[in-house]
């Protein structure tokens, strides 16, 4: 009888331990799966990158507009104090739109999960706080709110405002997305792709943010140009 | 063969242990210290390493060999510990998941906590089937005293039947 009860220990003793190593060798290969599903590269399309060559050139005719305005020979109606701010602000939004952290990341031909977080971030703090929120908003506001008592600048106004907010509005939900890839729990083809589509799509979001961005500056530039003539 | 696989993975259960205890142990300290709790109650998160690690004292001390020769039992608690002690390093170490950039730390505790569950299961299973390996393992030596002793009568009956043969064939 004791012998018996001891064989049926023994069996338990077995079963619980081949459970156990089921588990363990369960949890050890869905993570690797996990960790290889994540580090899944995003290549970026020719096409992208000849997009991204077209920004610096609209960052040149935005460079040339800045530098080339004086408000020593400007003598024109308009109060050279407005225009030697929006020069100033349009100064700082060109010195955001060239970070080298920024234009790093958006240069890379391959870009994994993290690469577009930081991205996020960077375009984030650089462009949309240090330039569209803090320098070009305020252009677009109108009535009591305006900073500028402005005919010209009125007849912009609404575009800049709509444009600007849908820039602050755009990308807050990407990083939310990203956040959850770290969430797992079975490793399967499905998975696999959700999370490429979310480094795809996140990457898509935040790029035609930026291009949105350096449109408007441009617009705003050409406005600016268009106003001060050739001072 | 079997005897230096099992003295091996006998030996590695130890220094896994010891790192999987150590990588916890950094992780949890550094999530405590940012939910600023009370380190006091980290005692409870390593109870299950505690009681395995008694446990492994008792069958060494004791020489409870249906543990201590048991390749299997030895095998599935390295891997254990390898599993645990890669967790914590891949909460530490995965630059590719999002949250570990969301604290100063860089360790991403919502991962560590979505396993500690999966920890806690795999070190209890393993205490259980080493209590029960630990029992079961006496029944080995009665047996193999009844088995002895079965052998002698047996010894002594040969001589018996060789005796009748040999009459028969007388």
């Amino acid at each position: 009888m004791i012998k018996l009860l001891k064989e049926y220990l023994k069996v338990i003793g077995y079963t619980f331990t081949g459970l156990v190593f089921g588990a363990s060798f369960f949890l050890l290969f869905i993570n690797f799966y996990h960790y290889k599903d994540i580090s899944t590269k995003l290549v970026k399309a020719d096409s992208s990158i000849q997009k991204l060559q077209t920004v610096n050139e609209k960052l040149t005719e935005i460079k040339g507009t800045v530098s080339s305005f004086n408000p020593n020979l400007y003598n024109g109606p308009k109060e050279r104090v407005m225009l030697m701010t929006i020069n100033s602000r349009m100064q700082l939004c060109v010195k955001a739109f060239e970070n080298e952290d920024l234009n790093k990341m958006l240069n890379k031909k391959e870009m994994t999960i993290t690469d577009v977080y930081r991205l996020q971030n960077l375009y984030q703090s650089q462009i949309v706080n240090g330039c569209i929120v803090t320098q070009l908003y305020e252009l677009g506001l109108t009535g009591e709110n305006a900073k500028f008592h402005d005919e010209d600048l009125a007849k912009i106004a609404p575009f800049i405002k709509l444009n600007a907010d849908s820039i602050r509005e755009d990308n807050d939900y990407v990083s939310k997305v990203l956040l959850n890839n770290g969430s797992f729990f079975f490793s399967s083809e499905n998975s696999k792709t959700n999370i490429y589509e979310m480094t795809r799509d996140s990457y898509a979001e935040v790029s035609s943010s930026y291009y949105k961005s350096i449109d408007l500056l441009l617009e705003i530039s050409r406005w600016f140009k268009g106003i001060v003539g050739g001072a | 063969m079997v005897k230096i696989l099992n003295g091996m993975f006998y030996f590695l259960k130890f220094v896994l242990l010891l790192a999987a205890f150590g990588t916890s142990l950094y992780v949890l300290i550094a999530m405590y210290q940012r939910l600023e709790k009370d380190m006091i109650n980290l005692i409870y998160v390593f109870i299950p390493y505690i009681v395995i690690l008694v446990l492994f004292i008792i069958n060494m001390f004791f020489r409870q060999t249906g543990v201590t020769k048991n390749v299997f039992y030895n095998i599935t608690c390295c891997l254990v510990f390898f599993t645990i002690a890669f967790l914590a390093l891949r909460s530490v170490f995965d630059v590719n998941m999002i949250y570990r950039w969301k604290n100063t730390y860089h360790i991403n505790f919502n991962f560590y906590s979505d396993v500690l569950t999966f920890i806690n299961v795999m070190i209890y299973g393993l205490c259980i089937a080493n209590v029960f390996l630990m029992f079961s393992e006496s029944s080995f030596k009665l047996n193999k005293k009844k088995e002895n002793n079965k052998g002698s009568t047996l010894k002594k009956e040969k001589p018996v039947a060789v005796q009748l043969d040999d009459e028969e064939t007388l």
